[in-house]
């Protein structure tokens, strides 16, 4: 098992350095986000210097799912995602392997991320920065978890690029409010033990069913 | 089994009809004015019976769709779509409802209470569910797509429900009226709500059936189409 998300996540993080395609037009996705943010913000008179956690949110909900899409369309051509169906193993596994390359692509954006947001929200992240950590990662964790799963629902729609976001953002939603809380918390320098084991429980409930019906969606 | 078979349509359709009316009778002549909110308040009982049946709806759809992904038989593709879209319908009902017992009585149309947003979640994971089958040509990959999304949007519905409470940091306090005196108390305030919800239950159950008879002739019809081509196109 180990073995075959290895294999998985070098291939994904390879292909990835290689043509850098998803983590270029999410992250770049992500700027454009924080000006218009910035604009929205100011120009309703709200502090903008407020709104860090929000602006960090956002930009892993619509940036995450721009990169899910794309990496999964990535995957379709040339057939790989039809190979990668017919590996003699189990698709459970394959699930797990496919999020662990999801939630790691979506984790590294959102640490590159951080700085850009302290920076321009006028933020000292400082020692609050490891208190972030958990809260961050188990959120993208249970974002993506979900999203692995809506994104072969909706690649097999006639409208996946529409449909995805409309199905998977609102199944996303106890994990963005848990997330919020947890790193909005973080930020003041304290930790979020409910939100943390929120995330811990949707979590392992979202890779649970992954597990178990990831089977049914690569049957042909 | 023939759906039809169990209860008679028309009985149900009675029924259903019967107690609606003797709800609508007891919340609004019977049942006393709230003290503090007034007659504003007889929405709720409707509010209320709308949203149970849906809860039921979306608890019947995950069931039905593991029922589909274990038998693979298409009948319970089509009572977990049918039971979907009325759950959808009651969920719009609440949706509709809501605001307009929330803008006399909290002085705003819409205040993201936990109550409020938690339905609305649920109206759009539904929605999606709904949504999705228009546009997937095969009907097998679309029944299993749907049974999966099914399965996965039912099982959301708790945690959209308790996510929104768990952290209501941020809930907006009733601007107008939000005393903790008003609130059911009186008997006939207690026979108006359990009448609604009887009411809104019974009349969940006929449209759900009504929707499941007509995938079903539908599924028919296309089976019929399907043979006629062939015939045709051997002829």
């Amino acid at each position: 098992m180990p073995n075959l998300i290895l294999l998985m996540l070098s291939k994904d993080l390879r292909r990835e350095l290689r043509s850098k395609e998803v983590f270029l037009s999410s992250f770049l996705f992500s700027l454009i986000l924080l000006c218009i943010f910035y604009y929205a913000a100011t120009s309703s008179s709200v502090a903008f210097e407020k709104l860090p956690n929000t602006a960090l949110w956002i930009c892993i909900a619509f940036s995450g799912t721009i990169g899910l899409h794309r990496t999964h369309q990535a995957e379709l051509q040339n057939a790989c995602y039809k190979a990668l169906m017919m590996a003699p193993r189990d698709p459970g596994l394959l699930f797990l392997a496919k999020f662990a390359a999801n939630a790691t692509l979506l984790t590294i954006m959102s640490l590159l991320l951080l700085p850009l947001i302290a920076l321009f929200f006028n933020l000292d992240l400082g020692s609050n920065l490891l208190k972030m950590i958990p809260g961050l990662v188990l959120g993208i964790a249970g974002f993506v978890a979900i999203g692995t799963l809506t994104v072969v629902i909706s690649a097999n729609t006639r409208i996946s690029d529409i449909l995805f976001p409309i199905i998977h953002l609102p199944l996303v939603v106890p994990v963005l409010i848990a997330g919020v809380n947890c790193t909005q918390k973080a930020m003041l320098g304290e930790i979020s033990w409910t939100g943390i084991q929120i995330l811990c429980v949707l979590n392992l409930v979202f890779l649970s069913l992954g597990f178990m019906t990831y089977a049914y969606l690569l049957e042909e | 089994m023939k759906t039809g078979s169990l209860l008679p349509q028309t009985i149900l359709l009675v029924l259903t009809i019967a107690t609606m009316e003797t709800a609508l009778i007891w919340a609004l002549q019977i049942a006393p004015a709230d003290k503090l909110q007034g007659d504003v308040q007889r929405i709720f009982y409707f509010h209320l019976g709308c949203i149970w049946p849906g809860f039921v709806a979306f608890f019947y759809v995950l069931y039905a769709s593991i029922r589909y992904l274990i038998s693979r038989a298409s009948k319970w593709d089509r009572r977990a779509f049918a039971s979907g879209q009325v759950g959808l319908a009651f969920c719009t009902m609440v949706l509709v409802t809501g605001p307009i017992w929330a803008k006399p009585t909290w002085g705003v149309w819409w205040a993201w209470d936990a109550r409020l947003t938690s339905t609305l979640i649920m109206w759009l994971i539904f929605l999606g569910y709904v949504m999705m089958r228009d546009y997937i040509d095969d009907q097998k990959m679309r029944e299993r797509l749907s049974a999966v999304l099914g399965i996965i949007g039912a099982s959301m519905v708790p945690f959209v429900y308790f996510s929104t409470r768990w952290f209501e940091v941020q809930h907006p306090k009733p601007v107008v009226m939000g005393d903790a005196e008003s609130g059911i108390k009186d008997p006939n305030m207690v026979i108006a709500l359990l009448l609604a919800l009887a009411a809104f239950t019974l009349l969940y159950l006929f449209l759900w059936r009504r929707g499941t008879e007509l995938a079903e002739g539908d599924a028919k019809l296309s089976e019929l189409r399907m043979r006629m081509n062939a015939l045709e196109e051997e002829a």
